[in-house]
């Protein structure tokens, strides 16, 4: 009897029919299916292979089971530790704190009314992305020969000017390289942190600074009491994403000197890379990769923990 | 009604017959793919060379790839068990045991015994380094050696015979050097897993009687090197650098062909170097004076080079593995060769060659030279041995450890690689 009354009922209301409450996920499926194909699977792929040993040249065989074997080389490895401080410290620290400092103070800049003024902002927009645009593959490029002892630029500018008896060969001293490595990587992701922070100034409302200035409010009261507070969320985004982006990067240390002069250089991305395609041992490579996954994961945990305790 | 039934029938058999011819056309004509490593600056005459290929074999198309040799290990490993993958591959020679074992490159046995290549497999150099538990499965290709190579008139004004010894060339850098910009000596220092310290370093040592590690017993590895002896090396190669013969900018650069070497000589920044015969041609072409190759260094026992080179292997994916032979055929052949200006890997062709007295050194380094067999037969892979001395040798350079520290992080991390590589 009560069967019958609820297939009866109407289909809107309270109790809505199977097919109805499914749509949402039906219609989310597609992209979770893109999400575990590019992204899940090939992490779960990785997290099976650092249990295993096995050679590049058997990739795609089942490999030796060996536990936890891969870790406990990994983590008792000197070079590893070398190259976690190395990816730590003058890497992404250093390079994040760095853009953070300059990027809100260009973007500060270039929010001054003075360009809206002159119209040139545009300009000046255009021109702080040339460096994003370019890639980094070039931009490495082009800065070894900038840095190049005999024939780069920069050091003929200094020789020329008497600065300098001779060019410093600045990828090869341990006093200079890592200077080296971290102008061209803030150089060339500098632009993402000026534009994000440039559209969430322009997006604080004029009347709240013009509220304060009536208020007797100076101009440094206004940055440090509405503007940066403002701010905060889209800097809990900057340095969370330039962070994660700097600690996994590859590309500029390998390009710039490929973890030399020596091991100088070596970070964490490189490490992976050399076990993995110098040595060819890929559950070593894998089970660094890991290692390097948990940290991010950890350090964006205890941020976000930090950050918005008081909500 | 019927007209039009019978053009429509018409038109459909027309078409049909269209794709038929057409699929027809497409299995008649074999695509192959060919993958090789070499810069485009030195490939020109191989380009040729296939394309007389493909216009006498309209039945057998070859398409030309390229890829940096630093990626192509890594994405063989990838494509060849996917099932995809170039047909022939083009590998350098110490390469090929390794793709082996893997299954990543055809056994070429049977091939070589139905047709034997060239003037038969016996005439080909370093078929050892191709060959595992009695397989072919690397035909060798092209073969080279290092040769010093030196700018005449800069040893004449000042007044020095190219040095014969190691402990000359020291001298003899140090006096080349001027202090405005002309430096005695330039090598690749870099620490780059593919850096050319590795061959330099080795040079060194076998000369003085030396080498890393040998099979003392059937089976038995061992590091035999002494740290006496890599402390010699890396002392010897830094001298260059605290002497201030060779410039320190150097510390950084991995590769013979780089423009601060090559360029270097041409433009007379350096008096000496050390190339492999391309780098040495295209250097002598953009040279603002004439250049010439020597001998490499003498030590204390022998003079030595390392005898290098390209094998070429065929993908087991392979849908077509016989005309993959026919092409691997003729890009060993006389043909290939009168446009490829590479020195061949087989005696008979290598004797038809008139060598150019600039490249007197490269021809009397040839019988002097040796393959890097007994590594590539060790149980540590060669790449990581290679890393393992660019990056000492560079800790050195650089000054972060001494050449003692530096030896016994060698000797340690060897001894480490065989341990394992045994279990």
């Amino acid at each position: 009897m009560a069967t019958t009354q609820l297939s009866n009922a109407p289909a809107s209301g309270l109790v809505r029919p199977l097919r109805t409450r499914l749509e949402p996920y039906w219609l989310v499926l597609p992209a979770m299916l893109i999400l575990a194909f590019f992204f899940a699977g090939p992490a779960i792929y990785n997290i099976g292979l650092s249990f295993q040993e096995l050679s590049l040249f058997d990739i795609g065989k089942q490999g030796e089971w060996v536990g936890f074997a891969n870790f406990a080389e990994v983590l008792n490895d000197p070079a590893t530790r070398q190259a976690l401080f190395n990816t730590t410290l003058p890497l992404t620290i250093v390079t994040v704190v760095i853009r953070l400092f300059l990027g809100l103070g260009l973007a500060l800049l270039l929010n001054a009314s003075v360009f809206a003024r002159w119209r040139l902002g545009w300009l000046v927009r255009s021109l702080i992305l040339v460096p994003w645009v370019t890639p980094p593959v070039v931009a490495v490029a082009a800065w070894k020969w900038l840095l190049d002892a005999r024939y780069g630029v920069v050091n003929q500018l200094l020789v020329g000017a008497g600065i300098l008896d001779q060019g410093i060969p600045f990828l090869a001293r341990t006093s200079t390289v890592w200077g080296a490595i971290e102008t061209m990587l803030i150089w060339r992701e500098l632009p993402f942190v000026v534009i994000t922070f440039l559209a969430a100034l322009q997006s604080i409302p004029t009347d709240l600074r013009d509220a304060a200035r009536i208020d007797g409010a100076n101009a440094w009261q206004i940055q440090t009491r509405i503007v940066l507070p403002l701010l905060k969320p889209v800097m809990a985004v900057v340095v969370l994403l330039t962070t994660i982006w700097t600690f996994n990067n590859f590309v500029y240390v390998w390009l710039a000197t490929r973890g030399g002069p020596g091991d100088y250089t070596h970070v964490l991305a490189t490490q992976m890379y050399t076990a993995s395609f110098i040595d060819y041992r890929m559950g070593t490579g894998a089970a660094v990769g890991v290692v390097m996954s948990l940290i991010m994961f950890v350090f964006a945990l205890i941020y976000f923990f930090v950050l918005f305790r008081e909500k | 009604m019927n007209k039009n039934w019978t053009r429509s029938a018409a038109m459909t058999l027309l078409v049909a017959a269209g794709v038929y011819s057409a699929s027809a056309h497409a299995q008649e004509t074999v695509q192959l793919t060919f993958r090789q490593f070499d810069p485009p600056t030195e490939i020109e005459g191989l380009v040729k060379a296939i394309d007389a290929w493909n216009a006498a074999h309209p039945d057998i198309q070859v398409k030309l790839e390229t890829m940096a040799g630093a990626d192509t290990l890594a994405q063989l490993a990838r494509e060849v068990p996917a099932g995809a993958g170039p047909d022939i591959q083009h590998m350098a020679f110490v390469w090929t045991r390794d793709l082996a074992r893997s299954g990543l490159v055809a056994d070429l046995t049977d091939h070589i015994a139905a047709s034997p290549p060239g003037a038969g497999i016996e005439d080909f150099l370093a078929t050892d380094l191709a060959t595992l538990d009695g397989k072919v499965y690397g035909i060798p290709w092209t073969s080279d050696t290092f040769a010093m190579a030196y700018r005449p008139d800069l040893l004449d004004a000042a007044g020095i015979a190219f040095p014969e010894t190691w402990d000359e060339l020291r001298t003899a850098a140090g006096a080349l050097t001027t202090g405005d910009g002309q430096y005695g000596f330039c090598f690749p220092a870099g620490s780059s897993p593919d850096s050319g310290m590795w061959t330099l370093a080795n040079y060194y040592l076998w000369s003085n009687g030396s080498t890393l590690v040998d099979e003392t017993l059937p089976g038995k590895w061992e590091v035999v090197v002494k740290p006496e002896e890599l402390v010699a090396a890396m002392t010897y190669f830094n001298d260059f650098f605290v002497n201030q013969s060779s410039p320190e900018s150097l510390i950084t650069v991995n590769s013979w062909g780089d423009p601060e070497i090559m360029g270097g000589l041409g433009r007379g920044d350096c008096a000496i170097a050390v190339f492999p015969p391309q780098t040495f041609r295209a250097a002598e072409a953009q040279s603002e004076a004439a250049l010439m190759t020597a001998k490499i260094p003498q030590g204390e026992v022998r003079r030595i080079s390392h005898l290098g080179g390209r094998a070429l292997g065929i993908n087991p994916n392979s849908k077509h593995p016989e005309e993959a032979w026919q092409f691997v055929q003729y890009l060993v052949s006389a043909d290939t060769f009168a446009t490829y200006q590479q020195y061949p890997a087989q005696n008979s062709l290598l004797e038809e060659l008139q060598f150019p007295p600039t490249e007197q050194g490269y021809v009397e380094m040839l019988p002097l030279a040796q393959t890097f067999e007994r590594y590539i037969s060790s149980p540590i892979p060669v790449s990581t041995m290679t890393a393992l001395i660019n990056r000492e040798f560079g800790a050195v350079y650089s000054g972060q450890r001494s050449p003692d520290e530096a030896a016994q992080a060698v000797i340690a991390e060897l001894q480490d690689l065989l341990a394992r590589g045994k279990s």
